[in-house]
């Protein structure tokens, strides 16, 4: 299943004319395959459940999870800005929110 | 009491938004489809919660359009893409505000404010902005957090 995300990604170039504007760029796409690669590296049954494209340019991974009966949700936005966002909802909600500046080199 | 009123006087003719009528968000054709989806652990979203996040052009707050004052088929449609058509998502104000309150927020202000059709034929118009849910607070980071709270 982690191939079938990094293919979606890579995938992007492909598909960019069906991605609404602004399409994930270069930089963006780049640092959300090699921060999954690394995921994958350190826990290979976490899959990602979801990848949608952000809607001011990027790309949003989502895992869910479930944790004593109610549904966990994480996201990882991957944006333009080069920016990282991890926010963790439960049962709905945002319960912690992370920003990261600037993408890892 | 109606979802705009606690502004006070407002320089419009156009009715405030009623808790129970029914908003529409527009959503680009293509917006928030998966690139990747694991339709062995979960049925596939109909839209990603990410196309509620105010966009560069919610400055004003998070757009909405008025069924009450606007069919479905013009409300799909804006003057400024007139080539385009988009989805709708429908919401109620009394749930927004609801969730709003979970989260702190004791109030949300649905303020008319004319789009390119209502600029055309006048008042009622049938767009409105939600105050809170704005732009300029969302890359606030400090504020950013609660607009998130509200939009999940």
């Amino acid at each position: 299943m982690w191939d079938q995300c990094i293919d979606a990604l890579l995938g992007i170039w492909n598909t960019s004319g069906s991605i609404p504007e602004p399409a994930p760029s270069n930089a963006t796409i780049d640092a959300a395959i090699r921060i999954l690669r690394e995921m994958r590296r350190i826990d290979p049954t976490n899959t990602p459940i979801c990848i949608v494209p952000a809607p001011d340019g990027g790309i949003i991974v989502e895992w869910r999870n479930d944790l004593n009966g109610t549904e966990s949700i994480q996201t990882v936005a991957f944006l333009n800005d080069g920016t990282i966002e991890i926010v963790t909802y439960r049962d709905g909600f945002a319960e912690s929110r992370t920003l990261e500046e600037g993408f890892p080199t | 009491m109606s979802a705009g009123e606690e502004d006070g006087a407002s320089s419009t003719k156009t009715p405030t938004v009623d808790p129970d009528e029914i908003l529409v968000r527009q959503i680009k054709v293509g917006g928030g489809r998966p690139l990747f989806f694991d339709e062995t652990r979960a049925a596939p979203p109909f839209v990603d919660r990410s196309l509620f996040l105010p966009s560069p052009n919610d400055v004003d707050g998070l757009s909405l359009i008025r069924l009450r004052y606007r069919s479905e088929v013009w409300a799909a449609f804006r003057s400024n893409t007139p080539d385009q058509r988009y989805r709708l998502a429908r919401l109620l104000p009394s749930a927004l505000i609801e969730c709003a309150r979970s989260v702190g927020i004791e109030w949300l202000h649905f303020n008319p404010s004319p789009d390119g059709l209502d600029r055309q034929h006048g008042e009622p118009w049938a767009h409105c902005n939600v105050q809170e849910i704005n732009r300029k607070d969302y890359e606030n980071k400090s504020d950013r957090t609660a607009k998130d709270r509200i939009l999940a």
